[in-house]
């Protein structure tokens, strides 16, 4: 009697297993209705919403629109500041992609390199510290830093009796590097931390073994450490590709775009073209291009470089 | 002879050196000392009336001018941060708890449409949020919400759901399986395991995720200017840009107001970095 109880307890029978089935999607459906009402709102019904929306000539102020097939994508095409803003922000995406992951990656390399225990700590404490400084004072001291009349840039070149030829962020042919230049060293915190988590997961005794086949210093760093960090290498180069794509703080605190349209980005023009000229449909084109674009970049990322702990499961 | 002598007495403290990590010392050194310099020129700059920041600019001046503090306070700084951390608590709430019991039916319940429905929130990584900005500024008119604190809650409770969803069911999924067997023996409903079971186990990651949703959200701008057009509503960051223009040529009060900014999140940092850091090093943020 109590075996068959127990029996019965550990492997249902079908038609209990199929109760349970639909007991537990009854629980689990009403653990995602929060998610799904919240995300259906703010992410769902705004994408298809812009997709939509840029086949029209929607203002966004009145619901009435047309219809105009491709004229949006065809000004697209033809609008000179597009063009301009594809070419900075081609230059913002290379920018953006080696700046996340080169200096974090050699400081996150240094400090695992270091012996104690204590320095590593410091160190990790004191490179990701910097995030409680709010972004618009970063940007805005570094705004500072390259006032062409009385920055530090300017102090620097004056003490040494050099003559600063360019306006910085007011020239019109280089604002865009000085714009990508802020925040130099560029060693990001977050992503020191997300490398030395990878690094101090590899398994010592491949290091050891490696060691033995003579690969030392940097060559141990270029056929073992490397190959093991791509996982994170990935997430934070496709985080940084996208960042690069259609951020547009710097524009949006400091530049709008200017002087003319030396900054200007496709994020910053859907948003001037969206919000302040109310030409919805125009601007939901911008983003959709965006959005094709982004994804391009991403699938390739992922198809391209693939980790090794990848291959392994082949 | 000697030259052997001195060749080896070289090599052992170029050794020497090396085991300590001087030139990691050194370049990390150098790195932070760049890193922290705008910080150090803000802190400078609070200190200085318009005379010093003249004459004596990048060295420390005499008497140091704290009255800016006050006098940069005075730009309702304060009511700026209290809306902040409000529409950091209700964004924090609306995407932890959903995140939580969505993550954990997907990490372990079987049931119809799993699958499928979590396709659906990991497409959203794909979608840039450049594309969702203005129709969700527009669908914010359209509910009546603009300009109300609701509309701060609901969008960013929103927006950080994919990412807590992802991380969290990596982790939950990553619990020993025995944990949730014995306790569904002993009849626990789903909600009981969770609460009770999965909930102190995964303080740490969760905390971590509040952490960053927390910096992201402190540092909106964008979104938070588009939603928004009533003063008293502004959040710090909305309103340090007023402040910017407010104080543009009072280089003192300017950048006391900065300090004065930096502040809720150095108090937040000082006590949750240990958090923080043990949580990035986890490994559950990887792709």
């Amino acid at each position: 009697m109590q075996k068959q109880t127990a029996a019965a307890t550990s492997m249902p029978q079908p038609s209990t297993r199929r109760v349970l089935f639909w007991r537990n999607t009854f629980t689990a459906w009403l653990f995602l209705v929060p998610t799904f009402v919240l995300l259906f709102l703010f992410s769902y019904f705004p994408a298809v919403s812009a997709l939509y929306h840029s086949l029209t000539n929607w203002t966004g102020l009145y619901p009435a629109e047309n219809f105009v097939l491709l004229e949006n994508f065809e000004e697209l095409i033809s609008d000179r500041t597009v063009r301009a803003s594809m070419n900075n922000m081609a230059i913002v995406m290379v920018w953006s992609l080696f700046s996340s992951v080169i200096p974090a990656l050699l400081v996150a390399v240094m400090i695992d390199s270091l012996r104690s225990d204590r320095a590593q700590y410091w160190y990790r404490l004191l490179f990701v510290a910097p995030i409680v400084v709010p972004l618009v004072v970063t940007l805005n001291v570094w705004s500072f830093i390259y006032d062409p009349d009385i920055g530090l840039v300017k102090t620097i070149f004056d003490a040494n009796g050099w003559e600063l030829q360019t306006r910085m962020l007011g020239d019109p042919k280089y604002a865009i590097f000085f714009l990508v230049a802020i925040g130099f060293p560029w060693v990001s915190g977050v992503n020191v931390l997300i490398f030395l988590a990878g690094l101090q997961a590899i398994d010592q005794e491949i290091r050891d073994s490696a060691q033995l086949d003579g690969a030392t210093g940097f060559r141990r760093f270029l056929y073992i450490d490397l190959p093991l960090l791509l996982g994170q290498i990935k997430l934070i180069g496709i985080l940084a590709v996208i960042n690069g794509i259609q951020g547009f703080h710097a524009q949006f605190i400091l530049t709008r775009g200017g002087p003319g349209y030396a900054t200007m980005v496709p994020g910053m023009w859907m948003y001037i073209q969206g919000y302040n000229y109310y030409r919805m449909g125009y601007s939901s084109a911008i983003g959709s291009v965006m959005f094709i674009l982004i994804l391009m970049l991403s699938m390739f990322i992922l198809q391209r470089f693939r980790s090794p702990a990848e291959y392994v499961a082949e | 002879m000697t030259s052997t002598a001195m060749l080896q007495r070289e090599l052992t403290l170029r050794e020497r050196l090396r085991k300590a990590g001087w030139t990691q010392h050194v370049t990390l050194g150098v790195l932070l000392a760049l890193t922290f310099y705008p910080i150090v020129l803000m802190l400078l700059f609070s200190v200085k009336d318009n005379t010093q920041f003249v004459v004596q600019r990048y060295e420390l001046s005499f008497p140091l001018h704290f009255s800016n503090f006050p006098r940069a306070w005075g730009g309702n700084l304060f009511y700026y941060i209290i809306n902040s951390v409000a529409y950091v608590l209700g964004g924090l709430l609306l995407t932890m708890v959903p995140a939580v019991l969505a993550a954990y039916s997907f990490a372990r319940i079987k049931f119809f449409g799993r699958n499928v429905l979590f396709y659906m929130v990991i497409s959203l990584f794909m979608i840039p949020w450049i594309l969702i900005l203005l129709p969700a500024f527009y669908l914010v008119i359209d509910l009546g919400i603009l300009s109300t604190r609701q509309a701060f809650w609901l969008s960013y409770g929103a927006w950080g759901l994919p990412f807590a969803i992802f991380v969290l069911r990596t982790f939950f999924a990553g619990l020993p399986e025995d944990l949730f067997e014995s306790a569904r023996v002993d009849g626990a409903r789903e909600a009981r395991i969770l609460w009770s079971i999965v909930l102190p186990l995964s303080r740490p990651i969760v905390g971590t995720l509040a952490l960053l949703q927390t910096y992201s959200i402190w540092n909106d701008i964008i979104w938070a200017t588009t939603i928004n057009v009533n003063p008293a509503l502004k959040p710090i960051m909305v309103g340090l840009m007023q402040f910017t223009g407010l104080y543009r040529t009072q280089y003192g009060p300017l950048n006391a107001g900065y300090v004065i900014a930096s502040i809720p999140m150095l108090l937040l940092f000082a006590f949750t970095s240990r958090l923080f850091v043990r949580g990035m090093m986890s490994g559950a943020i990887r792709m």
